[in-house]
């Protein structure tokens, strides 16, 4: 029997290009917090501390550039209140609305804390942050896997792999984003060597979860394996776009190791962070637009076509200045205001360029 | 409530067999240990049952028609596919171009047998579920249902966040493009509740459409749903969605979605 549509109504997709943006946001500030919570209880001048304020820096620009591009999500940004005045906490998305702002602020509260140069506080709220890290990892990819509707969706796996990109696109992000530091407060090879190897195993972490989807959902037959199946087998958009994330990890894995004796040359260091953002952006991409476009009960897949205007590209280039305004302005404020001596530098023999910077 | 008495179970089975071994200090430490993990594993099987998105929750229904439950029973064997429906649910309730609360879906059948291929016309509408996946979603309890079954929508409350429009497994919902939150079919309440018929049952030529009462036995719902007990079909069962739109006629190969050539979608720039 063959069945051919002949009328079926254009589906728009009710996610718009905002949500990649945000998701892609938060999951670099989640790992840049994680990374900064580790760091902050190195000892003075070990790589770990030499770490902290790149990933200090990358986590204020992501954890407030986030929140902008999810307002922007909302189709009435104007009504966010209405989460506070009806609380619904049977909805992931509604306890977003808390665990969201309280990221953000203790994310903020970290920095400033090893800003003022009181280390005690930053290593006390060290914990907080993580915990915190826990709720907008548990909440985000919560709020996508209970969809039952789509099954790519559906699976413990998004979380996971959502976790995973996100946190190797922030070891990318601050590979790109050290070189925005003042020269006292960049981390230098040897501690890049350290965010290097802790992205090796996310990646690795990644590969075996990817692995781990497609082995237990093949011999499971799990929904969403066999409907990316399905996909795989009958679209060749979805075919580039799956050989292409194997590609592409596998690209990420060659430059991560490639990096071993790479490290020093800031190219190369910026190149690995870009493939290591873009991986992690891309898959969003393919998460959200992409699975939009699989019809629920319909044949075939629907069109989208990215609007010019705020909803589409305007919107992700919006988020994209708003991001470069926030690190042009922290790391001018970096140079104008330089941190306390005592968490700032981490280093035993403070270099040249740091003790013009503190005294100055 | 199952995990709970999951937990009892647990606990209770274990302290049975507290009493029947041996009280060396080593095996007690042993068996409260058991007692502690079976006690933290119900701990945990109610947070996960506590937890947003538990299969089967939904918050309390809001009052409606008293003492009703409407559904939609659709004859598709008398279904023509002229979209009278659709464009009386437009003129109705007024979305915007190119969106819809309800349309007919057409499909060819070509059947291997060189036969004449069949035309099949399915309408498609909320289906106004008894387990709606779109409401216990929603952030700011902007969508809910009434005890007539009734899934509405208070778009002045909707912040427009298209949670509703993932979670609903039929494509039933849609982001108004003009008032920029969830809107979808409300099985025309407000006429309902003047005693008028919804607009796309009082305009279907080929009388397909049919809406009642589920708790009136005398209804004429009840009274066509009894006499094709056996034809009756919703779409896609598996989801547990206990859909109230009611279809006869509908072939096996439409129940769960269709595998089929794809129409030739336009992209809804010029909209």
């Amino acid at each position: 029997m063959h069945i051919t549509e002949l009328l079926t109504p254009a589906y728009e997709v009710a996610w718009l290009p905002w949500a990649v943006q945000y998701f892609f946001l938060v999951g670099v500030a989640t790992g840049a917090a994680l990374l900064a919570a580790w760091c902050v209880w190195g000892a003075d001048g070990s790589r770990r501390r030499r770490l902290l304020p790149a990933a200090l820096f990358t986590l204020a620009v992501t954890a407030l550039a986030a929140p902008f591009s999810l307002l922007a999500d909302l189709h009435q940004p104007a009504r966010f209140w209405h989460f506070y005045a009806h609380f619904t906490p049977w909805s992931w998305m509604s306890l977003g609305s808390l665990l969201m702002p309280a990221f953000v602020g203790i994310s903020l509260a970290m920095c400033a804390s090893w800003w003022s140069g009181k280390l005690a506080w930053a290593r006390a709220l060290a914990p907080v942050l993580v915990l915190s890290v826990i709720g907008i990892v548990a909440y985000s990819g919560g709020e996508m896997m209970v969809v039952r509707a789509r099954p790519l969706w559906n699976t413990i796996w998004v979380p996971v792999n959502l976790t995973l990109t996100g946190w190797l696109a922030a070891v990318g992000v601050i590979l790109i984003l050290e070189r925005f530091l003042p020269a006292a407060l960049r981390p230098g090879t040897d501690a890049l060597q350290t965010l290097r190897q802790t992205g090796l195993v996310l990646a690795a972490g990644l590969v075996v979860a990817a692995l781990s989807w497609a082995l237990i959902g093949r011999s499971t037959g799990s929904a969403s394996f066999t409907q990316a199946l399905h996909l795989f087998n009958s679209f060749p958009v979805w075919r580039t776009t799956m050989i292409g994330s194997a590609v592409g990890g596998l690209l990420v894995v060659a430059a991560l190791l490639a990096g071993r004796q790479l490290m020093h040359r800031g190219a190369y260091t910026f190149a690995l962070g870009f493939l290591l953002a873009a991986a992690a952006w891309v898959f969003r991409w393919a998460l959200f637009m992409g699975v939009q476009g699989v019809p629920k009960y319909g044949a075939g897949l629907y069109l989208y076509s990215m609007p010019l205007g705020g909803d589409g590209l305007m919107g992700m280039l919006g988020i994209a200045g708003l991001f470069i305004a926030l690190v042009a302005i922290l790391g001018w404020a970096l140079e104008a205001f330089p941190p306390r001596a005592g968490t700032a530098h981490g280093r035993t023999t403070p270099p040249h360029g740091f003790q013009e910077h503190s005294h100055g | 409530m199952d995990s709970g008495n999951e937990a009892e179970g647990y606990m209770e089975g274990t302290e049975e067999v507290t009493h029947t071994q041996d009280h060396s200090p080593s095996k007690r430490g042993f068996l409260q240990g058991l007692v502690a993990m079976a006690t933290s594993f119900g701990v945990m099987a109610g947070a996960r049952a506590g937890l947003p998105g538990a299969r089967g929750f939904q918050p309390e229904r809001r009052p409606g028609m008293e003492g009703k439950r409407f559904a939609m029973l659709i004859d598709m064997r008398k279904c023509i596919g002229c979209q009278a429906c659709t464009v009386s649910c437009s003129v109705e309730n007024l979305p915007p171009v190119g969106q819809f609360r309800t349309t007919v879906l057409q499909y060819e059948v070509d059947k291997p047998d060189g036969s004449a291929p069949a035309m099949v016309s399915l309408p498609r509408l909320c289906n106004h579920c008894d387990n709606p996946p779109c409401v216990p979603v929603c952030p700011v309890q902007a969508t809910f249902q009434r005890t007539d079954g009734i899934v509405l929508v208070d778009s002045e409350r909707c912040v427009g966040c298209g949670y509703c429009v993932q979670a609903c497994p039929y494509d039933a919902r849609f982001i108004n493009r003009e008032t920029q939150t969830a809107d979808k079919c409300t099985f025309c309440e407000h006429r309902l509740e003047a005693g008028l018929l919804p607009a796309c049952v009082e305009s279907c030529v080929g009388g397909a459409r049919v809406i009642g009462d589920l708790n009136d036995p005398d209804s004429e719902i009840n009274r066509r749903m009894a006499e094709h007990r056996d034809d009756i079909k919703v779409l896609k069962p598996d989801m547990a969605t206990a859909p109230h739109v009611f279809y006869i006629g509908l072939p096996d190969e439409f129940v769960d979605g269709v595998d089929g050539q794809a129409t030739v979608r336009l992209v809804a720039d010029h909209l």
